[in-house]
């Protein structure tokens, strides 16, 4: 695959492949759908790059296609995460990066049990987006992500609550 | 608020130090993993070919198999429902080509393509199924019936035969579209669902 049709986007993607891990840990609960979204989060990354023109910082077009990616990707088996599901949850468990605090990993576990939807807009939030990125990457208005986003955070800090 | 900023930075440090089949400068790499949209681009394309291969078939048949004017018409009508078949698929496979949409257009664009483009294919699958399938089958066992017989008249004339092809229309129409929408929710209907909830999600207000 063209490496040398496009020399610096592997340049870039590594400088950036912090992106990619982190999506791919939110929105997989299993080692092998991982690697998989991994793998379709590079392609898709690889085939909309021609198209990438430098209005956006690299970081803010590789996050979109990433994203988009993962709300569309179809794993090999759809597991969707149930509290109540003790299986899931153990599962769930096993796969948390590694050496997180207590706190940490409970505000990962409650990202994680997110709609995937919300699940973006949190993800973009927290890592600097303003409502026009968030509204412009997913495609809701930015009133709609506002209030989105003031739902998900209150439910975030209220679940955090010691 | 400060607290998930922190817990946040926290969190895409760890997860940032994960190291998956990251490309090397050196190497590139080969995706492996199976691409929805390239899955049913390849289904409906197999589709296609199908089609136009009974196509050549029924038409080959029309030109020198048909001894009669009845053969030649159960022929013909078969030649025209492929062709409405070929239509039917035809242009939403050119649809799904044209808008092949990049992943770098907003979230609630890209799932509704997906979403669209996988609705359009199972409900076409549903409608040839239920619909072509019987008058396919009906014509077929009237072309051999034809050609035991000598003539359309004749078979038209016994009722057993015009039963054994209504029985067979009448079994086949709903196990035809059974069998299709069976197979296809095994298939999608678990993405065409999550698709459609997280549509819903970037809908609501």
């Amino acid at each position: 695959m063209g490496e040398a049709k496009h020399p610096d986007f592997l340049q870039l993607l590594q400088t950036h492949a912090g992106i990619l891990h982190k999506i791919t840990r939110l929105y997989t609960d299993n080692p092998e759908d991982r690697r998989d979204l991994h793998q379709e989060m590079l392609y898709e990354s690889w085939r909309a790059y021609p198209a990438f023109r430098g209005e956006a910082a690299f970081s803010t077009w590789l996050y979109r296609v990433a994203l988009n990616t993962a709300l569309t990707f179809r794993r090999k088996s759809l597991r969707h995460v149930d509290t109540a599901d003790i299986d899931a949850a153990s599962r769930l468990a096993d796969d948390l990066p590694e050496a997180l605090s207590p706190r940490a990993e409970m505000l990962y576990r409650c990202i994680r049990e997110l709609p995937e939807a919300d699940r973006a807009i949190i993800t973009l939030h927290l890592d600097g987006y303003d409502n026009d990125e968030i509204a412009d990457i997913t495609g809701l208005t930015k009133n709609h992500a506002a209030v989105k986003l003031h739902r998900i955070k209150t439910l975030l800090e209220n679940r955090l609550k010691p | 608020m400060e607290e998930l900023d922190q817990l946040w930075r926290e969190i895409s440090e760890k997860t940032g130090r994960d190291r998956l089949s990251a490309p090397t400068a050196a190497g590139g790499f080969s995706p492996s993993s199976l691409n929805l949209m390239k899955t049913i681009r390849q289904r409906t394309r197999w589709k296609l070919y199908f089609i136009y291969l009974f196509l050549a078939a029924y038409l080959g048949a029309f030109v020198w198999l048909a001894q009669n004017w009845e053969s030649r018409l159960v022929f013909g009508a078969m030649t025209g429902f492929a062709l409405v078949n070929l239509w039917l698929v035809q242009r939403p496979y050119a649809r799904m080509k044209k808008q092949d949409l990049l992943m770098s257009e907003s979230s609630r664009a890209v799932i509704q393509h997906y979403y669209d483009c996988l609705d359009t294919m199972l409900r076409q699958e549903n409608f040839i199924g239920a619909l072509f399938t019987p008058p396919a089958a009906m014509l077929g066992f009237l072309f051999a019936f034809i050609e035991e017989k000598g003539s359309a008249a004749i078979v038209f004339s016994d009722w057993r035969l015009v039963s054994i092809m209504l029985v067979l229309a009448t079994l086949l129409a709903p196990f035809g579209a059974w069998l299709t929408r069976h197979l296809n929710k095994v298939a999608f209907g678990k993405y065409l669902d999550h698709l459609k909830e997280n549509l819903a999600d970037l809908k609501s207000s």
